[in-house]
């Protein structure tokens, strides 16, 4: 009579999966109050990472709506002579942050003006009373990217043209700029953090629903242990249920971050332009690599949770 | 301080011993250690050929397929029929459900449990309760039962039962290891008598008396 090492006359991989499937079923059923509290955490955890993530995406678009628009208007003065002017078109067409450079005669500056203020007749009854046209040519410039403005502003006040120039408009624009992009990082930063306390607090409820589920069972891992259950068998049913928090609080987030989204977008195409972006169009675009994403992500820590939670309570 | 000291026996391939000491002796430890839930600081433990003083522990399920524990407290599952107990130890070791269905009838037949298989543990008495352990302890058809004070809760009646099943189960050619405290019961089985004092052995007789 042999004790053999390597019995395992009908050990069957697939009825050990099943079974630690049905058994991971079980313990959520069995335990359905935390197991819904651990799925409405989760899912709040990754509510608020889909929020900073559309949020990213949204402020982004925005700002790169906003910056598009973004041209520099060189007012130049009724004196300035032509030949200088044709000399600062020339030199600022050619600069190499110069991404388009369009010159505006002083009649079309009138009309331009006489277009704005269509509805003010008393503006316009004066530019009317007068014998000649008060305003100067001017040069619209638009840059590579936002930074270079400052760059082509000075190479033109190094140039020596600062004097005929009459009004220079970037300086509202930039302050705009700089406005909306520490908006957006400041709300970029409390949302991080925000998810980061979420997903913590996840990992948690996580640990403490699967130790909560350990320590109930304890009997029952105590027999398999006697019966000759192996370690991977015992623990397994452990890590398909932190797998069912993950995958159905995905669902559940995806699905309410789709019907917020779908809610959102109107309002958000409206502010940033139509045709310049889409929330819902970005969403649905993103959504492979976020749902990938998010579920590696969330899936590792709740295993690592799992873990630490068996080890300490499940000492096989 | 040592739970054992010292000891050393040797058990024969289907024989039926029981081994007897009173409470600190170390019969507890040495089952333990029997199926590897504790190692031995020095010495070795050899089970059917095999050393499994350093055993690994992915080979710990290994061995305890191999080898039917029976505990005094009978630790079933109460949520679980007679029927689903048994056959539980056999679903966590994957078996097919074929075989499941096979043996569980088998042993719950050996133990004369087959009328209430499908009865919760508390419907049914201590006694049989206890049957149901060693089904359980059965169904893989281990080479060896360790028997760790299996009448402890039982009456006489009972008692005596579930050493007669042990007995039939050591005529199929199954090693029995009785650990017992019960003096009548040893005395009765006429078979060999392991006695531990202080955690080593004190006496060792075939068809041996309870010393004690």
């Amino acid at each position: 009579m042999l004790i053999m090492k390597k019995e395992n006359t009908y050990c069957n991989m697939k009825y050990t999966v099943a079974r630690a499937l049905s058994f991971a079923t079980k313990n959520f059923v069995r335990n359905v109050g935390i197991s819904m509290v651990t799925v409405a955490i989760l899912t709040i955890a990754l509510l608020s990472l889909n929020t900073l993530f559309l949020l990213k995406n949204a402020t982004d678009a925005g700002l790169s709506a906003i910056q598009d628009n973004v041209v520099v208007r060189l007012q130049f003065s009724i004196d300035a002579p032509t030949k200088k002017i044709d000399e600062v078109v020339k030199m600022v067409t050619a600069l190499p942050e110069v991404e388009q450079a369009d010159f505006v005669s002083a009649d079309e500056v009138k009309k331009e003006f006489t277009v704005r203020h269509t509805n003010d007749k008393d503006i316009l009854a004066a530019l009317n009373a007068l014998q000649s046209n008060p305003f100067g040519s001017a040069l619209k410039i638009k840059a590579k990217t936002p930074e270079e403005y400052t760059k082509i502003l000075e190479k033109i006040s190094a140039n020596g043209y600062n004097n005929l120039i009459e009004q220079k408009t970037f300086g509202d624009h930039e302050a705009y700029i700089s406005k909306i992009s520490s908006l957006s990082k400041n709300i970029t930063t409390v949302a991080t953090v925000v998810s980061i306390l979420f997903v913590f607090f996840a990992i948690f409820i996580i640990f403490n629903a699967i130790r909560v589920t350990v320590y109930s069972q304890r009997e029952e891992i105590a027999i398999m242990r006697l019966v000759g259950a192996t370690n991977g068998f015992i623990r397994a049913p452990y890590y398909i249920e932190s797998l069912y928090y993950t995958v159905i609080s995905i669902v559940a987030a995806f699905s309410i971050t789709y019907f917020l989204v779908q809610v959102a977008d109107p309002f958000i195409t409206s502010s940033i332009g139509a045709g310049v972006f889409s929330l819902q169009a970005e969403f649905i675009h993103k959504l492979p690599i976020l749902l990938f994403l998010e579920f590696l992500g969330i899936g590792l820590l709740t295993i690592v949770a799992s873990t630490f939670a068996m080890r300490r309570y499940l000492k096989i | 301080m040592h739970a054992l000291k010292g000891l050393s026996m040797h058990i024969r391939p289907g024989e039926f011993v029981s081994v007897v000491g009173s409470s600190g002796a170390g019969k507890s430890t040495m089952v333990k250690m029997l199926i590897a839930e504790e190692k031995p600081t020095t010495g070795s433990i050899v089970v059917g050929g095999w050393d499994i003083s350093d055993i690994k522990p992915h080979e710990v399920p290994t061995l305890r397929r191999q080898i039917g524990v029976i505990f005094q407290d009978f630790k079933l599952l109460p949520t679980k029929t007679i029927r689903e107990n048994v056959a539980f130890a056999l679903e966590v070791v994957g078996a097919a459900p074929e075989h499941i269905k096979k043996m569980v009838p088998q042993v719950l037949d050996i133990v004369g449990l087959q009328d209430k298989m499908n009865r919760y543990p508390h419907q049914v008495s201590g006694g049989e309760q206890q049957r149901a352990v060693i089904a359980r302890a059965l169904v893989h058809k281990p080479k060896i039962i360790i028997a760790d004070e299996p009448t402890g809760n039982l009456d006489t009646v009972n008692a005596c039962d579930v050493i007669e099943i042990l007995k039939r189960v050591n005529d199929f050619g199954t090693t029995v290891m009785l650990v017992t405290h019960d003096k009548d019961i040893v005395n009765k089985l006429h078979k060999r008598v392991i006695t531990l004092q202080e955690g080593s052995v004190r006496a060792d007789h075939e068809e041996g008396k309870y010393l004690l």
